[in-house]
């Protein structure tokens, strides 16, 4: 039972996060492991990009529960809650997938407790620290300060949850780091982590399955700017200076990765300027989607060739510098990893919101779908997971094609299926009446069909056996190849 | 196979007139039965196997869709006794009629048998009409 454990540090670690988990929704496959294990390390617990993750990935593992273990297919990769890896809690690891800070709700210089510290200690606070850093409320992070990130953060490693993930840490089993080097949290954790879980001398236990586990980074450089507002605490304009400084750091001290994945982008379009807090929700972007492909790539690599001649380093080229991407502009091993499960996934969500509450035919009536879906809890969070204008797919995917740079694998604004996929139309032969592509009636005609040769007493789990089935028939036949 | 279908046929009382009863039951009522369940019997596998499973039209399933399946079974039937009483140049008699009309009740009937005994066979109206 190897498992992939992923800490996400600061808002693109919730973002990244929230990205894999629709790929993995979409039934991307993750190998060598048979669990993911995300620990969101925020201490920010108001951040808007980090509540929707929680709230989506709560869905997930609802339904992921209800349909048990299975090699493939939508939802087929488990994903838990540190606490769920063992029965044996001791009650101090919470049932969630945040990491729980206790609520720091004090300045960071209450934090310090820099009012009892000697003059020396407090000359050097000064030197390290500015008047901002200092008077900044450490309850919604740390505001682009890796500095002071990287002395609250060391409360992360004596923590119970810390204890608990090296306690149950495993031969086989992986880390995974997400952050960006640009900000405050992410730029502090990753480094601060990485050297604690390494640690030759670290009082945590299964040292050595912690210092020998394959470890894999992905470290997000700019790829947004922020709107300049003169008494704003975060400037974009100096991500670069930041960035700079921090990868001079990585470059002598990050010991024990394996893989370590580089992304950027030009930033275009300014984000609003918000520090943190419930605010701080950023739309999806692409970057996000190509960080959480790292985490796909890193698993795929077996362990002889992660431990072969390492660290390795990846870097991430577009096929065509364009504004606006769609399948066709991935590099053909992106395509493979992702087209035909997303493309598939959208066929699911779009068919579950416009024909399947209103469909008669063998297939609803044999699952029950009309009393299912208005009564059963798990049937109402599919559809949140799939329709919710928080944190679900389709809103996913349309701030994918919203932001800049867009990516836009899908026309959103259609009902037609043969037209869904961007520069890809299902082909029509002009002398073939009969064959309308992907039409109503051929998803209908697939789901009957498909409904008497799958014997499934659960008609939820049916229902998404179904869907599995039926959307790799279209896509087999139809599309072929995007 | 007569005396079974005379029994169905002379529910409504015995062939008119009188003189050409024996006509009706050694050949009108065999032929027009065995049409009639033939004709059910093929409206219901055209229905159910050939345009809800072969051709794959999933859109045509619903009860109205069956119910024309059904109405178009009772008028063949109507029509298959006329032309059956017609071609034996029986007597002309309102009992022609009659005759026509229980065809056409139990085209239905038949349609509607046949229908649950194959429909579980279909693919896209294995639920029609129930």
């Amino acid at each position: 039972m190897a498992k992939l454990f992923l800490f996400g540090i600061g808002g693109t670690g919730s973002r990244v996060i929230r990205s894999l988990t629709m790929l993995l929704a979409a039934g991307v496959q993750l190998p060598n492991c048979d669990r993911v294990v995300p620990i969101i390390i925020d201490p920010d617990a108001h951040n808007g990009d980090m509540n929707r993750t929680v709230d989506m990935l709560k869905s997930y593992q609802q339904i992921y529960n209800r349909l048990g273990q299975r090699e493939d297919g939508f939802f087929h990769t488990n994903i838990s809650t540190l606490s769920s890896i063992s029965a044996d809690t001791n009650g101090g690891v919470k049932d969630t997938f945040v990491f729980d800070f206790g609520g720091i709700n004090q300045s960071f210089r209450q934090y310090l407790s820099y009012d009892q510290l000697s003059i020396d200690s407090k000359g050097l606070v000064e030197l390290l620290f500015t008047q901002d850093n200092l008077e900044s409320p450490l309850t919604i992070g740390f505001r682009g300060s890796p500095n002071v990130g990287s002395v609250v953060l060391n409360k992360v490693v004596d923590s119970p949850e810390i204890r608990f993930f090296a306690d149950n840490f495993q031969a086989g089993d992986r880390v995974f780091f997400i952050s960006s080097i640009f900000g405050g949290t992410g730029a502090a954790g990753f480094p601060l982590l990485l050297k604690n879980l390494k640690d030759q001398n670290t009082r945590l236990s299964n040292a050595r399955y912690l210092r020998d586990a394959l470890t894999g980074a992905v470290t997000v450089m700019p790829y947004f700017a922020l709107q300049s507002e003169d008494n704003s605490i975060i400037d974009s304009n100096s991500f670069l200076t930041k960035t700079k400084a921090a990868l001079s750091y990585y470059e002598h001290n990050l010991q024990g990765l394996d893989a370590l994945y580089y992304l950027a982008d030009t930033p275009d379009t300014p984000y609003e300027n918000q520090p943190g807090g419930t605010a701080q929700r950023n739309k999806a972007h692409l970057i996000e989607v190509l960080a959480a492909l790292s985490i796909v790539d890193f698993m795929q690599y077996p362990d002889a060739e992660l431990r072969n001649g390492g660290p390795h380093f990846h870097e991430y080229g577009l096929g065509v510098d364009t504004q606006e991407l769609n399948f066709s502009h991935l590099p053909d091993e992106s395509r493979e990893m992702i087209a035909k499960q997303l493309t598939q996934f959208l066929y699911f969500t779009r068919y579950h919101k416009q024909h399947l509450p209103t469909d008669k035919a063998p297939y609803h009536d044999n699952l029950n779908l009309d009393y299912a879906m208005r009564n059963e809890p798990i049937f109402k969070e599919l559809n949140n997971f799939l329709h919710s204008p928080e944190f679900g797919v389709d809103e996913w995917l349309k701030e994918l094609a919203q932001n800049r740079r867009a990516f836009r694998p899908f026309d959103l604004t259609t009902d037609d299926f043969n037209a869904m996929i961007a520069g890809k139309p299902v082909e029509k032969k002009w002398n073939d009446f009969f064959n309308k592509g992907l039409s109503q009636n051929y998803f209908l005609n697939s789901l009957n069909d498909a409904a008497k040769s799958i014997q499934e007493p659960d008609n939820f789990k049916k229902l998404l056996a179904l869907f599995d089935r039926v959307t790799d028939k279209a896509f087999e036949e139809k599309v072929k190849v995007v | 196979m007569k005396s079974f279908f005379r029994f169905l046929y002379e529910l409504i009382g015995s062939p008119q007139p009188p003189s050409e009863t024996p006509v009706y039951r050694e050949v009108i009522f065999p032929n027009v039965g065995l049409l009639t369940l033939g004709v059910s019997l093929a409206l219901v596998l055209i229905f159910y196997y050939l345009i809800n499973r072969a051709m794959g039209v999933a859109t045509f399933n619903k009860v109205r869709h069956w119910t024309i399946f059904l109405m178009a079974n009772a008028i063949i039937a109507f029509i298959i006794a006329i032309v059956q009483c017609n071609s034996q140049q029986v007597a002309e008699h309102s009992y022609i009629y009659w005759l026509a009309t229980i065809n056409a009740l139990y085209g239905l009937l038949w349609f509607f048998l046949f229908s649950v005994i194959l429909r579980k066979g279909s693919t896209n109206a294995s639920t029609t009409p129930f």
